[in-house]
């Protein structure tokens, strides 16, 4: 049970993905606007980013499990394979079982953008990875 | 896609960005229009922090 399936659900929806969303798309060129969708039970955002020259498309999936678990984003444009990138080019961005508080999702106080700033930030490692063979941040505990 | 790198100036500019961001004491700055990267700040308005990337939780 999810966002589309509870009060509680839609009412995050409502109150919190929404406007969140609409205030990202704010002055946005409109093709890197985030376009929602819903697919059976998940609400599916795709959207473009672009760190420094390349443009990557992306989706991030908020399964009916969210927000209590977190949001999963993958790569649509083709990578190299690389670290933190896991099958299907999904984004290995938090762990719940983490030791480490700040590798952990925290549904009370982040939102669907937040996976979209964290991909961002992905992607700019990216971007230094595929020039230096190195990740620029550390590994995760 | 055909993949541009990143320069040499670039790229050090844009992991001094990640590393301060990371360590959470930088914001990382982004072009309001196509997402790309616009420098840092220490700070930024709590209203304008959806063209800005705070120190994002995440583990890797």
């Amino acid at each position: 049970m999810g966002l589309l399936d509870t009060e509680t659900g839609k009412r995050r929806l409502l109150t919190v993905e929404i406007p969140v969303i609409e205030k990202y798309n704010n002055g946005r060129d409109p093709e890197f606007r985030i376009k929602l969708a819903r697919v059976g039970g998940t609400l599916v955002m795709t959207y473009q980013l672009k760190p420094v020259h390349n443009i990557y498309r992306l989706e991030t999936r908020l399964l009916s499990s969210y927000p209590t678990v977190p949001p999963e984003t993958r790569v649509i444009t083709h990578l190299k394979h690389c670290p933190h990138l896991l099958e299907g080019q999904t984004l290995c961005m938090w762990r719940q079982g983490s030791t480490r508080l700040t590798s952990r999702w925290d549904p009370s106080r982040f939102t669907s953008v937040f996976a979209v700033q964290a991909a961002w930030r992905w992607l700019a490692c990216y971007e230094i990875w595929h020039e230096t063979g190195d990740w620029p941040l550390p590994e995760a505990k | 896609m055909d993949f541009r790198p990143i320069s040499e100036l670039e790229r050090r500019n844009l992991l001094t960005a990640l590393r301060g961001n990371a360590e959470g004491n930088r914001v990382l700055l982004l072009d309001r229009r196509d997402t790309s990267f616009a420098g840092t700040a220490d700070d930024f308005p709590e209203e304008e922090v959806i063209t800005a990337v705070r120190s994002v939780p995440s583990h890797y």
